[in-house]
């Protein structure tokens, strides 16, 4: 009791220096039917609360490994994983994360608002409160006009969008996002990551945001982990230093051309080394 | 526009199943339309008579109905040629001398002008009638109706005329009224129980000709004779008989009837040389055959011997001393043996042997022999498919034209009522589907909660749909029976039979719905951290819906079937099935294809009904 009312007090007060997550040397095999495949090995990384770090790498890296071995979707093989100083599953039952997948994943059958109430009814809050966040969360992403629309009715914009409401409707202290802007266009792509850096400050949400696009990676983050691939692993940690706020001149400062174009660097030296 | 548009995909394939109906009705029609074309047992027969004479009223020039030739013909009385001598001229014939022409039949009652039923002391119904020498015309009308003991109208041709019935003239105003054409009895006629063998006078008649027999011994005038005029019912009359045709030689045996393609086994055929009459039957030697005799005794010293039917060669099959025949082989116990005095030989060509050589200056005639007239149905097998009453497969116009009659026959309140019928085992196919819903909903839940469960009683869900539902009827029929419960007028052996049959395809549908989940969608509820119950009420139940709903749809069809397959085991005469089977035995192939339609219909609204809940609980569906 008294030692987790330590921990909390801990990451409150040291906000930005505390890991939020801590990942020591873990390894992921699945047991494929053409055998064993490592997918991850010696994953060693730490997140601080309040950091929005961008996790890229070729496909087959392990990213998506990584992010669902934190939301506890998946058991590492060997190795230890921290969230908010416990265990996964424990974090997981606790409702410390929200998981944003790369599709919208909305229950066709609810109402866009009702979408949003999904975690909430499950975490039994009460009716009132799941009525005002709801409708807070939907004024946030700039759907409040289509609370009662059904998901088919929306764009596939929208949709993401919906699901960005749903996962930050229970005010989780960690996002977890898998490649969620993947399928949009590029337009709609920069709106949302200008959205979503602004709910990022807003709420100030730890974030781990998977993506292969380079652009995306150094606009959102405050640090690039680029990873190499069979078996993942992390090969290379950039600091992003641009200034906050962040705004859509940013993608033309010089600075993120030369950030740019050290991730992707990495990323082509990740191409020779393991090809 | 829109809705046309929906529609005239239906339209087209309703077109085409109506358009294909014509061939395939045809097609499986065709071998029983040709059979009654060309089977000369369905074919119409005639009875070739000697005719007798239009007019009496001169003994020695008698008028006949059509032209004479005295080649072909000849005049006869009592059996017997004319022993007079006569000539022929056009339609008539001139006897050289008078002589007596006509035997009598006793009538009772002489005319007086007001008389219009006479008794007659014999059945003379097959004979001539003479008014003052003059022959009458008979002729009746009967009605289609068959007096069942309750009937007292009965549809005619016409309103004039006398009506008769069962021996007696009706009184109009007293007996009977007429409306239109429709005869109106006072008194309802007695049923007439033997149905089959039902003579004309069971039923109302209407006198068309100069008379009518109201029935065999009764004789009813359309207008009374005149007092004083002479009533003549011939027993025996000179008539114009056939001659054989053939040489008269003393050698030849053969000879051909006049007309067409007799019939064979025509008990009625008289054929004569001279005055005596040839048997038509066999006759049957004085010994039995036993398998070991070979000689035999017959009562003639000449005829065609025949075994089982075959005609033996004499000299080769047989030897004849007398009346004694000596066979070569025995023949075997039980065989027919006969003697013919003459023997049909070719009935197509009408080719008869006789047992003697009629002697020169002898005379071979008929006085009367059926021949196959002409086929029953019509002249081509177009004409006798669309006359057979009861074709495998009707015309589809058939059907659409018979549908509303036979929807509107029996009035709603009767049992009879296709709709009614319709409507109960629409209720039995709802019963059986909730129930069979409830089973099947039930399994897949505990299936999906319960894995080992479903190891376990799956296999017994699949082998429960090998039981043969015929044999689970009686059974269940017995069960039910032994609890109280009256078969033949319930809902339940149905419904239960139904749910048996759609419970299946449900507990597969919901148990593979409830598991298909998207398992993105499975993810996001384990990242909630959420119970078994609330991924249950929040996400599988949803899921499973559109392979549940495509399932009950299944299951609907299943039901009915069930359904009825009971009402007819049962012998539920308030439902659908039972009047199937009822066609079935009726024979009746158009109100069986009413009943098939009508049955389909009701499978095909009952799946629309279900895609109808579907549309109003999972609307997102067809949507998403």
């Amino acid at each position: 009791m008294s030692g987790e009312t330590v921990q909390q007090e801990r990451t409150t007060q040291s906000a930005m220096n505390a890991p939020i997550i801590g990942i020591d040397n873990v390894e992921k095999v699945f047991q494929g039917d053409a055998g064993e495949v490592v997918a991850l090995s010696e994953v060693s990384m730490d997140i601080a609360s309040g950091e929005l770090i961008t996790l890229i790498g070729p496909s087959g890296c392990g990213k998506t490994t990584l992010l669902r071995l934190i939301a506890d979707l998946e058991q590492p093989t060997s190795g230890a994983i921290r969230v908010n100083g416990k265990a996964p599953t424990d974090a997981r039952a606790d409702r410390d994360y929200a998981y944003v997948f790369q599709a919208p994943v909305l229950y066709e059958w609810r109402t866009v608002k009702r979408n949003v109430k999904l975690p909430l009814e499950i975490m039994g809050v009460s009716k009132r409160e799941q009525e005002a966040r709801a409708d807070r969360l939907l004024g946030m992403v700039g759907l409040a006009d289509f609370a009662e629309s059904l998901p088919w009715q929306l764009s596939g914009g929208m949709q993401q969008r919906v699901s960005i409401a749903r996962a930050l409707s229970f005010s989780p202290s960690i996002l977890l996002m898998d490649e969620p802007f993947g399928a949009l266009d590029e337009i709609t792509r920069e709106q949302m990551q200008l959205e979503l850096l602004r709910i990022w400050r807003e709420t100030g949400t730890t974030t781990v945001f998977v993506t292969h696009s380079i652009p995306e990676a150094v606009f959102l983050s405050t640090k690039v982990v680029v990873m190499s691939p069979r078996p993942g692993r992390i090969y290379e940690t950039i600091e992003i230093d641009l200034p906050q706020p962040r705004t859509a001149e940013t993608r033309e400062s010089e600075r993120f051309f030369e950030l740019s174009t050290e991730v992707r660097e990495a990323m082509r030296r990740i191409e020779h080394e393991f090809n | 526009m829109e809705r046309l548009k929906r529609v005239f995909p239906l339209l087209v394939v309703l077109g085409a199943i109506f358009a294909l109906g014509y061939p395939v009705a045809f097609l499986l029609g065709y071998p029983q339309a040709k059979n009654n074309l060309e089977n000369r047992s369905r074919w119409e027969q005639r009875v070739v008579e000697a005719q007798p004479p239009r007019d009496l009223s001169d003994p020695t020039t008698l008028r006949f109905d059509g032209t004479l030739n005295p080649d072909e013909g000849l005049a006869v009385y009592n059996r017997a040629p004319l022993t007079v001598d006569y000539r022929v001229e056009g339609d008539t014939l001139h006897l050289s001398e008078a002589t007596e022409l006509i035997t009598l039949n006793e009538i009772v009652g002489a005319a007086d002008g007001d008389k219009r039923l006479f008794r007659v002391n014999v059945d003379g119904s097959e004979q001539p009638l003479y008014l003052d020498g003059r022959r009458l015309d008979g002729g009746y009308d009967m009605p289609p109706e068959k007096p069942d003991g309750d009937r007292t109208t009965f549809t005619f041709t016409g309103s004039d005329g006398a009506f008769i019935l069962r021996g007696e003239l009706l009184q109009p105003g007293e007996d009977y009224t007429m409306d239109g054409n429709t005869l109106v009895l006072e008194e309802p006629p007695p049923q007439w129980l033997q149905l089959r063998t039902e003579p004309d006078w069971a039923r109302p008649l209407r006198v068309t000709g100069d008379y009518a027999w109201a029935n065999e011994r009764t004789l009813v005038f359309q207008e009374p004779p005149p007092a004083g005029s002479t009533i003549e019912l011939a027993e025996d009359v000179i008539r114009w008989a056939r001659r054989l045709i053939g040489p008269i030689d003393g050698d030849n045996r053969t000879f051909r009837f006049p007309q067409g393609e007799i019939v064979p086994g025509d008990a009625s055929r008289r054929v004569f040389v001279d005055d005596a009459l040839l048997a038509t039957e066999g006759h049957e030697p004085r010994e039995e055959t036993d398998g070991e005799r070979v000689r035999f005794t017959f009562p003639a010293s000449d005829g065609v011997i025949t075994l089982n039917g075959e005609p033996l060669t004499p000299g080769e099959d047989y030897d004849q001393n007398g009346t004694v025949v000596t066979l070569a082989d025995p023949p075997a116990r039980r065989s027919t043996l006969r003697q013919h005095d003459y023997q049909v030989t070719d009935s197509r060509q009408g080719i008869v042997r006789l047992g003697t050589a009629p002697a020169p200056g002898s005379l071979v005639w008929s006085s009367r022999y059926k021949i196959y007239d002409r086929p029953r149905c019509g002249t081509t097998v177009m004409e006798c498919f669309l006359a057979m009453p009861q074709p495998p497969v009707p015309l589809p116009h058939w059907i659409a034209t018979r549908a509303p009659s036979y929807i509107t026959r029996y009035p709603f309140e009767s049992q009879q009522n296709v709709i009614r019928s319709a409507l109960y085992t629409a209720q039995g196919t709802i019963l059986a589907l909730l129930l069979g819903g409830a089973i099947g909903l039930l399994l897949a839940i505990l299936f999906v909660f319960i894995r080992p469960l479903e190891k376990a009683l799956f296999p017994w869900v699949i082998a429960s749909q090998t039981v043969p539902i015929i044999a689970l009827v009686p059974m269940l029929v017995l069960i039910l029976a032994n609890l109280g419960v009256t078969i033949q007028t319930s809902l339940l052996p149905s419904a239960l039979i139904g749910a048996y049959l759609s419970f299946f395809p449900i507990t597969v549908g919901a148990t593979k719905g409830l598991r298909s989940v998207d398992p993105l969608k499975l993810d996001l509820m384990r990242s909630y951290a959420a119970n078994r119950w609330q991924v249950f009420f929040k996400l599988r139940l949803y899921e499973a819906m559109p392979l549940l709903f495509t399932n009950f749809k299944v299951g609907a069809a299943a039901s009915l079937i069930g359904v009825l397959v009971s009402e007819t085991e049962t012998s539920n005469a308030k439902g659908l099935g039972y009047a199937i089977v009822g066609q079935v035995q009726a024979g009746s192939a158009t109100d069986l294809w009413v009943l098939f339609l009508v049955s389909a219909l009701m499978g095909i609204l009952f799946v629309s009904a279900v895609g109808w809940v579907e549309k109003l609980v999972a609307p997102w569906v067809r949507k998403a």
